[in-house]
Protein backbone atom coordinates (compact mmCIF):
# COMPACT_ATOMS: atom_id res chain seq x y z
CA UNK A 1 0.00 0.00 0.00
CA UNK A 2 2.44 2.70 0.87
CA UNK A 3 4.92 1.19 -2.14
CA UNK A 4 1.30 2.01 -4.83
CA UNK A 5 1.38 5.48 -2.95
CA UNK A 6 4.61 6.40 -3.35
CA UNK A 7 4.67 5.01 -7.31
CA UNK A 8 1.08 7.24 -7.69
CA UNK A 9 1.83 10.39 -5.93
CA UNK A 10 3.70 12.56 -8.97
CA UNK A 11 3.00 16.29 -8.73
CA UNK A 12 3.45 19.65 -10.88
CA UNK A 13 5.77 20.61 -8.00
CA UNK A 14 8.08 17.57 -8.12
CA UNK A 15 8.47 17.72 -11.45
CA UNK A 16 9.57 21.48 -11.51
CA UNK A 17 11.71 20.24 -8.46
CA UNK A 18 13.81 17.51 -10.50
CA UNK A 19 13.89 19.91 -13.27
CA UNK A 20 15.57 22.21 -11.06
CA UNK A 21 18.07 19.88 -8.94
CA UNK A 22 19.55 19.07 -12.86
CA UNK A 23 19.19 22.12 -13.97
CA UNK A 24 23.20 21.70 -14.50
CA UNK A 25 22.64 18.82 -16.60
CA UNK A 26 20.39 20.44 -18.47
CA UNK A 27 22.30 23.50 -18.88
CA UNK A 28 25.15 21.33 -20.38
CA UNK A 29 22.63 19.19 -22.82
CA UNK A 30 21.59 22.33 -23.81
CA UNK A 31 25.06 23.70 -24.71
CA UNK A 32 25.89 20.32 -26.24
CA UNK A 33 23.03 20.80 -28.72
CA UNK A 34 24.33 24.67 -29.40
CA UNK A 35 27.30 23.25 -30.58
CA UNK A 36 26.43 20.57 -32.47
CA UNK A 37 24.09 22.69 -34.42
CA UNK A 38 26.99 25.39 -34.51
CA UNK A 39 29.55 22.50 -35.95
CA UNK A 40 26.80 21.01 -37.97
CA UNK A 41 26.02 24.16 -40.07
CA UNK A 42 29.66 24.95 -40.55
CA UNK A 43 29.73 21.40 -42.50
CA UNK A 44 26.95 22.20 -43.89
CA UNK A 45 28.47 25.52 -45.07
CA UNK A 46 31.49 24.10 -46.64
CA UNK A 47 29.99 21.28 -48.13
CA UNK A 48 27.33 24.12 -49.90
CA UNK A 49 30.18 26.68 -50.62
CA UNK A 50 29.75 28.46 -54.01
CA UNK A 51 31.79 26.28 -56.58
CA UNK A 52 32.79 28.73 -59.99
CA UNK A 53 31.74 27.07 -63.31
CA UNK A 54 33.05 27.71 -66.69
CA UNK A 55 31.50 27.34 -69.94
CA UNK A 56 33.04 26.75 -73.87
CA UNK A 57 30.70 27.36 -76.81
CA UNK A 58 32.29 25.78 -80.03
CA UNK A 59 30.69 27.05 -83.58
CA UNK A 60 30.73 24.76 -86.57
CA UNK A 61 30.02 26.84 -89.76
CA UNK A 62 28.32 24.83 -92.23
CA UNK A 63 28.42 25.42 -95.96
CA UNK A 64 25.91 24.01 -99.02
CA UNK A 65 22.64 23.09 -99.22
CA UNK A 66 20.77 22.40 -95.68
CA UNK A 67 17.41 20.62 -96.46
CA UNK A 68 17.83 17.58 -94.62
CA UNK A 69 15.69 17.85 -91.58
CA UNK A 70 15.87 14.60 -90.44
CA UNK A 71 19.94 14.78 -90.28
CA UNK A 72 19.93 18.35 -88.86
CA UNK A 73 17.34 16.41 -85.90
CA UNK A 74 19.83 13.90 -85.70
CA UNK A 75 22.94 15.84 -85.18
CA UNK A 76 21.04 18.62 -82.72
CA UNK A 77 20.31 15.35 -80.81
CA UNK A 78 23.39 13.71 -80.95
CA UNK A 79 25.16 16.93 -79.21
CA UNK A 80 22.53 17.28 -76.77
CA UNK A 81 22.63 13.58 -75.78
CA UNK A 82 24.29 12.75 -72.59
CA UNK A 83 25.71 9.80 -74.31
CA UNK A 84 27.86 11.64 -76.00
CA UNK A 85 28.89 13.91 -73.22
CA UNK A 86 29.81 10.54 -71.69
CA UNK A 87 31.57 8.98 -74.42
CA UNK A 88 33.72 12.48 -74.33
CA UNK A 89 34.17 11.83 -70.76
CA UNK A 90 35.72 7.84 -70.90
CA UNK A 91 37.91 9.18 -74.07
CA UNK A 92 39.42 11.43 -71.78
CA UNK A 93 39.18 8.89 -68.83
CA UNK A 94 37.43 11.43 -66.47
CA UNK A 95 35.14 9.98 -63.46
CA UNK A 96 33.56 12.96 -62.74
CA UNK A 97 30.48 13.64 -64.48
CA UNK A 98 29.56 17.07 -63.24
CA UNK A 99 29.52 18.61 -67.09
CA UNK A 100 26.40 19.70 -68.94
CA UNK A 101 26.22 19.83 -72.55
CA UNK A 102 23.66 22.19 -74.88
CA UNK A 103 23.72 23.02 -78.81
CA UNK A 104 21.19 24.83 -80.89
CA UNK A 105 21.04 25.50 -84.50
CA UNK A 106 20.24 28.34 -86.58
CA UNK A 107 18.71 27.37 -89.84
CA UNK A 108 19.38 31.03 -91.78
CA UNK A 109 22.70 31.20 -91.12
CA UNK A 110 24.07 27.70 -91.08
CA UNK A 111 25.36 27.77 -87.30
CA UNK A 112 25.56 24.85 -85.54
CA UNK A 113 26.83 25.70 -81.65
CA UNK A 114 27.36 23.53 -78.39
CA UNK A 115 28.38 24.55 -75.32
CA UNK A 116 30.00 22.52 -72.40
CA UNK A 117 29.81 23.49 -68.77
CA UNK A 118 31.45 22.22 -66.13
CA UNK A 119 34.15 23.05 -62.87
CA UNK A 120 37.47 22.71 -65.06
CA UNK A 121 37.92 25.58 -66.92
CA UNK A 122 40.68 23.11 -69.11
CA UNK A 123 38.79 19.97 -69.28
CA UNK A 124 35.44 21.51 -70.47
CA UNK A 125 37.88 22.59 -73.45
CA UNK A 126 39.23 18.96 -74.27
CA UNK A 127 35.54 17.49 -73.75
CA UNK A 128 34.32 20.46 -76.26
CA UNK A 129 37.55 18.95 -78.56
CA UNK A 130 36.30 15.18 -78.50
CA UNK A 131 32.87 16.26 -78.89
CA UNK A 132 33.52 17.66 -82.25
CA UNK A 133 35.15 14.70 -82.94
CA UNK A 134 32.32 12.46 -82.89
CA UNK A 135 29.74 14.67 -83.74
CA UNK A 136 31.73 15.51 -87.35
CA UNK A 137 31.42 12.32 -88.61
CA UNK A 138 27.58 12.23 -88.45
CA UNK A 139 27.89 15.52 -90.18
CA UNK A 140 29.95 14.28 -93.74
CA UNK A 141 27.50 11.47 -93.53
CA UNK A 142 24.03 13.34 -93.17
CA UNK A 143 25.02 16.17 -95.65
CA UNK A 144 27.44 14.72 -98.36
CA UNK A 145 27.30 17.80 -99.96
CA UNK A 146 27.95 20.26 -97.02
CA UNK A 147 31.35 21.10 -95.80
CA UNK A 148 32.47 22.15 -92.63
CA UNK A 149 33.66 25.28 -93.51
CA UNK A 150 34.80 27.03 -89.85
CA UNK A 151 34.88 25.12 -86.47
CA UNK A 152 35.90 27.50 -83.45
CA UNK A 153 36.26 26.93 -79.86
CA UNK A 154 35.89 30.08 -77.46
CA UNK A 155 37.83 30.50 -74.54
CA UNK A 156 36.13 29.62 -71.03
CA UNK A 157 34.17 31.74 -69.60
CA UNK A 158 33.28 32.46 -65.82
CA UNK A 159 29.81 31.54 -65.66
CA UNK A 160 27.81 33.49 -62.65
CA UNK A 161 25.91 31.07 -60.12
CA UNK A 162 23.73 31.66 -57.44
CA UNK A 163 23.53 29.32 -54.38
CA UNK A 164 20.50 28.51 -53.77
CA UNK A 165 21.61 25.78 -50.35
CA UNK A 166 23.15 29.25 -48.66
CA UNK A 167 23.12 28.15 -44.76
CA UNK A 168 20.16 29.40 -42.36
CA UNK A 169 22.48 29.27 -39.20
CA UNK A 170 20.08 31.26 -36.93
CA UNK A 171 17.56 29.06 -37.91
CA UNK A 172 20.14 25.90 -37.27
CA UNK A 173 20.98 27.39 -33.69
CA UNK A 174 17.48 27.69 -32.73
CA UNK A 175 16.57 24.37 -33.93
CA UNK A 176 19.55 23.14 -32.22
CA UNK A 177 18.58 24.73 -28.87
CA UNK A 178 14.85 23.76 -28.58
CA UNK A 179 16.03 19.52 -29.69
CA UNK A 180 18.81 19.55 -27.21
CA UNK A 181 16.56 21.38 -24.87
CA UNK A 182 13.33 18.85 -25.28
CA UNK A 183 15.89 15.79 -25.01
CA UNK A 184 17.41 17.10 -21.92
CA UNK A 185 14.33 17.34 -20.16
CA UNK A 186 13.01 14.00 -21.55
CA UNK A 187 16.42 12.31 -20.46
CA UNK A 188 15.99 13.47 -17.02
CA UNK A 189 12.66 12.49 -16.67
CA UNK A 190 13.38 8.85 -18.12
CA UNK A 191 15.82 8.30 -16.03
CA UNK A 192 14.23 9.60 -12.82
CA UNK A 193 11.35 8.02 -13.47
CA UNK A 194 12.11 4.59 -14.50
CA UNK A 195 14.98 4.11 -12.31
CA UNK A 196 14.70 0.69 -10.02
CA UNK A 197 16.36 3.20 -7.57
CA UNK A 198 15.19 5.74 -5.17
CA UNK A 199 17.38 9.34 -6.05
CA UNK A 200 16.43 11.71 -3.94
CA UNK A 201 16.27 11.63 0.06
CA UNK A 202 12.81 12.97 0.24
CA UNK A 203 11.29 10.24 -1.81
CA UNK A 204 13.54 7.77 0.58
CA UNK A 205 11.86 9.56 3.47
CA UNK A 206 8.67 9.53 2.69
CA UNK A 207 8.92 5.64 1.38
CA UNK A 208 9.98 4.91 5.35
CA UNK A 209 8.17 7.82 6.96
CA UNK A 210 11.38 9.13 8.79
CA UNK A 211 14.10 11.25 8.63
CA UNK A 212 17.39 11.15 6.98
CA UNK A 213 19.64 11.58 10.23
CA UNK A 214 23.54 11.43 8.67
CA UNK A 215 24.95 10.81 5.47
CA UNK A 216 28.34 9.53 4.53
CA UNK A 217 30.76 9.65 1.53
CA UNK A 218 32.09 6.00 0.36
CA UNK A 219 36.13 5.52 -0.62
CA UNK A 220 35.60 5.32 -4.14
CA UNK A 221 34.92 8.73 -6.47
CA UNK A 222 32.53 8.97 -8.93
CA UNK A 223 34.13 8.98 -12.61
CA UNK A 224 33.39 12.75 -13.71
CA UNK A 225 31.51 11.38 -16.57
CA UNK A 226 28.76 9.82 -14.44
CA UNK A 227 29.03 12.76 -11.84
CA UNK A 228 28.22 14.92 -14.85
CA UNK A 229 25.55 12.85 -16.95
CA UNK A 230 23.67 11.70 -13.30
CA UNK A 231 20.21 12.53 -12.66
CA UNK A 232 19.69 13.70 -8.86
CA UNK B 1 40.13 24.73 -11.21
CA UNK B 2 39.23 23.03 -14.51
CA UNK B 3 35.66 23.16 -16.66
CA UNK B 4 34.89 19.78 -15.66
CA UNK B 5 35.89 20.45 -12.08
CA UNK B 6 34.00 23.29 -11.68
CA UNK B 7 30.71 21.77 -13.48
CA UNK B 8 30.95 18.23 -11.57
CA UNK B 9 31.55 19.91 -8.18
CA UNK B 10 29.19 18.57 -5.55
CA UNK B 11 27.28 20.97 -3.76
CA UNK B 12 27.52 19.88 -0.42
CA UNK B 13 30.55 18.69 0.91
CA UNK B 14 29.79 15.74 3.07
CA UNK B 15 32.14 15.89 6.05
CA UNK B 16 32.43 11.72 7.90
CA UNK B 17 33.25 13.67 11.22
CA UNK B 18 30.78 15.99 11.21
CA UNK B 19 27.52 13.80 10.48
CA UNK B 20 28.28 11.22 12.97
CA UNK B 21 27.97 13.91 15.30
CA UNK B 22 24.94 15.28 13.73
CA UNK B 23 23.64 11.46 14.21
CA UNK B 24 24.62 11.51 17.95
CA UNK B 25 22.64 15.01 19.08
CA UNK B 26 20.10 13.82 17.11
CA UNK B 27 20.01 10.72 18.42
CA UNK B 28 20.46 12.20 21.99
CA UNK B 29 17.66 14.13 21.75
CA UNK B 30 15.24 11.11 21.33
CA UNK B 31 16.06 10.36 25.09
CA UNK B 32 13.43 7.28 25.63
CA UNK B 33 15.73 5.27 23.12
CA UNK B 34 18.36 3.97 24.88
CA UNK B 35 19.22 1.10 22.78
CA UNK B 36 19.73 1.33 19.18
CA UNK B 37 18.96 -1.12 16.44
CA UNK B 38 20.96 -0.56 13.37
CA UNK B 39 18.95 -2.44 10.67
CA UNK B 40 21.07 -3.19 7.23
CA UNK B 41 19.58 -2.89 3.48
CA UNK B 42 22.45 -4.80 2.39
CA UNK B 43 25.71 -6.35 3.37
CA UNK B 44 27.73 -3.33 3.06
CA UNK B 45 31.21 -2.89 4.47
CA UNK B 46 30.65 0.67 4.17
CA UNK B 47 27.61 0.39 6.23
CA UNK B 48 29.46 -1.63 9.02
CA UNK B 49 31.65 1.12 9.68
CA UNK B 50 29.19 3.95 10.03
CA UNK B 51 27.35 1.85 12.86
CA UNK B 52 30.67 1.27 14.46
CA UNK B 53 31.92 5.16 14.46
CA UNK B 54 28.25 6.32 15.47
CA UNK B 55 28.35 3.79 18.31
CA UNK B 56 32.41 5.35 19.05
CA UNK B 57 31.23 8.60 18.82
CA UNK B 58 28.73 8.65 21.78
CA UNK B 59 32.03 7.14 24.01
CA UNK B 60 33.96 10.04 23.32
CA UNK B 61 30.84 12.16 24.89
CA UNK B 62 31.48 10.42 28.09
CA UNK B 63 28.43 7.69 27.51
CA UNK B 64 28.94 4.43 28.29
CA UNK B 65 28.30 2.73 25.46
CA UNK B 66 28.54 -0.79 23.98
CA UNK B 67 28.88 -2.12 20.70
CA UNK B 68 26.66 -5.55 19.94
CA UNK B 69 27.23 -7.21 16.79
CA UNK B 70 24.75 -9.79 16.18
CA UNK B 71 25.48 -11.24 12.54
CA UNK B 72 26.40 -15.07 13.37
CA UNK B 73 26.65 -14.98 9.53
CA UNK B 74 30.24 -13.82 9.32
CA UNK B 75 33.57 -12.78 11.04
CA UNK B 76 33.36 -8.84 12.15
CA UNK B 77 35.88 -7.29 10.12
CA UNK B 78 35.70 -3.33 10.88
CA UNK B 79 37.70 -3.79 14.24
CA UNK B 80 40.87 -5.31 14.51
CA UNK B 81 40.60 -7.39 18.42
CA UNK B 82 44.21 -7.99 19.46
CA UNK B 83 45.27 -12.04 19.54
CA UNK B 84 45.73 -11.58 23.01
CA UNK B 85 42.38 -10.66 24.27
CA UNK B 86 40.42 -13.41 25.77
CA UNK B 87 36.84 -13.11 25.49
CA UNK B 88 33.60 -15.42 24.42
CA UNK B 89 31.40 -15.17 21.11
CA UNK B 90 28.06 -13.91 21.48
CA UNK B 91 27.15 -17.32 20.26
CA UNK B 92 28.11 -18.67 23.69
CA UNK B 93 25.98 -16.78 25.81
CA UNK B 94 23.18 -17.24 23.80
CA UNK B 95 24.11 -21.20 23.77
CA UNK B 96 23.78 -20.41 27.76
CA UNK B 97 27.82 -21.30 27.28
CA UNK B 98 28.91 -18.43 28.98
CA UNK B 99 28.41 -14.82 31.39
CA UNK B 100 28.10 -10.97 29.94
CA UNK B 101 31.58 -10.27 31.17
CA UNK B 102 32.90 -13.05 29.28
CA UNK B 103 31.78 -11.81 26.32
CA UNK B 104 32.99 -8.08 26.64
CA UNK B 105 36.04 -6.78 24.67
CA UNK B 106 37.25 -3.59 26.46
CA UNK B 107 38.01 -0.82 23.84
CA UNK B 108 38.18 2.27 25.04
CA UNK B 109 37.31 3.98 28.04
CA UNK B 110 33.64 4.36 27.97
CA UNK B 111 32.97 1.63 25.17
CA UNK B 112 33.04 -2.36 24.59
CA UNK B 113 32.60 -4.64 21.86
CA UNK B 114 30.22 -7.50 22.12
CA UNK B 115 30.62 -10.18 18.74
CA UNK B 116 31.12 -13.43 17.50
CA UNK B 117 34.04 -15.61 17.00
CA UNK B 118 32.72 -18.41 14.91
CA UNK B 119 29.96 -18.09 11.80
CA UNK B 120 26.72 -20.24 11.34
CA UNK B 121 24.36 -20.46 8.48
CA UNK B 122 21.33 -20.97 10.18
CA UNK B 123 21.42 -18.18 12.25
CA UNK B 124 18.06 -16.90 12.88
CA UNK B 125 17.31 -20.44 14.21
CA UNK B 126 20.21 -20.13 17.26
CA UNK B 127 19.30 -16.92 17.62
CA UNK B 128 17.38 -17.75 21.75
CA UNK B 129 15.17 -15.08 21.84
CA UNK B 130 15.04 -15.77 25.88
CA UNK B 131 18.95 -15.36 25.88
CA UNK B 132 18.53 -12.55 23.76
CA UNK B 133 16.37 -10.69 25.68
CA UNK B 134 18.50 -11.32 29.03
CA UNK B 135 21.21 -9.87 27.48
CA UNK B 136 19.89 -6.92 26.26
CA UNK B 137 18.39 -6.19 29.08
CA UNK B 138 21.43 -6.84 30.89
CA UNK B 139 23.66 -4.35 29.03
CA UNK B 140 20.71 -1.26 29.29
CA UNK B 141 21.11 -1.69 32.84
CA UNK B 142 24.80 -1.29 32.71
CA UNK B 143 25.54 0.94 29.35
CA UNK B 144 24.04 4.28 28.56
CA UNK B 145 23.48 3.41 25.49
CA UNK B 146 23.56 -0.03 23.87
CA UNK B 147 23.64 -0.37 19.63
CA UNK B 148 22.87 -3.42 17.87
CA UNK B 149 24.07 -4.74 14.55
CA UNK B 150 22.70 -7.69 12.92
CA UNK B 151 23.00 -9.14 9.33
CA UNK B 152 21.09 -6.89 6.31
CA UNK B 153 17.50 -7.62 5.56
CA UNK B 154 18.29 -8.42 2.35
CA UNK B 155 20.71 -11.57 3.91
CA UNK B 156 17.80 -12.62 6.50
CA UNK B 157 15.27 -11.83 8.88
CA UNK B 158 17.56 -11.75 12.18
CA UNK B 159 16.81 -8.26 12.40
CA UNK B 160 13.12 -8.57 12.71
CA UNK B 161 14.17 -10.70 15.91
CA UNK B 162 16.75 -8.57 17.61
CA UNK B 163 14.75 -5.51 16.43
CA UNK B 164 11.65 -6.52 18.92
CA UNK B 165 13.81 -5.82 21.90
CA UNK B 166 15.18 -2.25 20.90
CA UNK B 167 13.75 1.02 21.71
CA UNK B 168 14.63 2.55 18.47
CA UNK B 169 15.69 1.52 14.74
CA UNK B 170 17.84 3.25 12.50
CA UNK B 171 17.68 1.92 8.51
CA UNK B 172 20.71 2.25 6.98
CA UNK B 173 20.90 2.50 2.93
CA UNK B 174 23.58 2.88 0.78
CA UNK B 175 23.99 5.23 -2.24
CA UNK B 176 21.45 4.23 -4.58
CA UNK B 177 20.98 0.61 -2.67
CA UNK B 178 19.24 -1.66 -2.69
CA UNK B 179 16.10 -0.87 -5.46
CA UNK B 180 12.83 0.71 -4.84
CA UNK B 181 11.25 -2.66 -4.81
CA UNK B 182 13.32 -3.58 -1.93
CA UNK B 183 13.04 -0.65 0.25
CA UNK B 184 9.71 -0.68 -0.07
CA UNK B 185 9.54 -4.31 1.28
CA UNK B 186 11.60 -3.42 4.28
CA UNK B 187 9.76 -0.27 4.72
CA UNK B 188 6.94 -2.99 5.98
CA UNK B 189 8.85 -5.07 7.95
CA UNK B 190 10.15 -2.30 9.99
CA UNK B 191 6.48 -0.74 10.28
CA UNK B 192 4.93 -4.55 11.08
CA UNK B 193 7.97 -4.40 14.19
CA UNK B 194 5.56 -1.91 15.91
CA UNK B 195 8.87 -0.03 16.88
CA UNK B 196 10.30 3.73 16.40
CA UNK B 197 12.26 4.12 13.69
CA UNK B 198 14.24 7.27 14.48
CA UNK B 199 15.87 7.91 11.36
CA UNK B 200 17.68 6.64 8.17
CA UNK B 201 21.47 6.98 7.01
CA UNK B 202 22.84 6.74 3.59
CA UNK B 203 26.33 5.69 3.19
CA UNK B 204 28.92 5.05 0.77
CA UNK B 205 27.89 8.60 -1.80
CA UNK B 206 30.16 8.80 -3.99
CA UNK B 207 31.44 11.93 -4.44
Amino acid sequence: MQNQQYEEEISLLELLDVLRRNLKLITMLIILGLLSSIILSGISFYRNREVNSYSVETQIILSGSLNNEQGITLIVNTLSHVSSLNSALTTLKIENSNYKLTSQYDSDSGLLAYKVEGSNSETITQISTEIFKLVKPIIEGAFPSVEIREFQTSEPVLVPKINENNVNWLMNIILGIILSGMFAVFYVFAVYFMSPYIITDNDFESLFDSKVLGKFTGKTPKSKLRKLLEVR
Amino acid sequence: MKLLDKITQKDVNLNRSEEIRRVRTLLLQNEEVKVVHFINSIPSQSISKVILDVAKSFSIIGKKTVFVNINLLQKFENMTIDEETVFNGIEKYLFNQSTLNQLLIHQSENFDVITNKDTFDNSTDLLNEKQLEVLINNLKNNYDYVFLATPSLSECYDALIVGKFCDGILYVKEDRRPSKSVLSKHASLIKELNKPLVGLLISNIEV
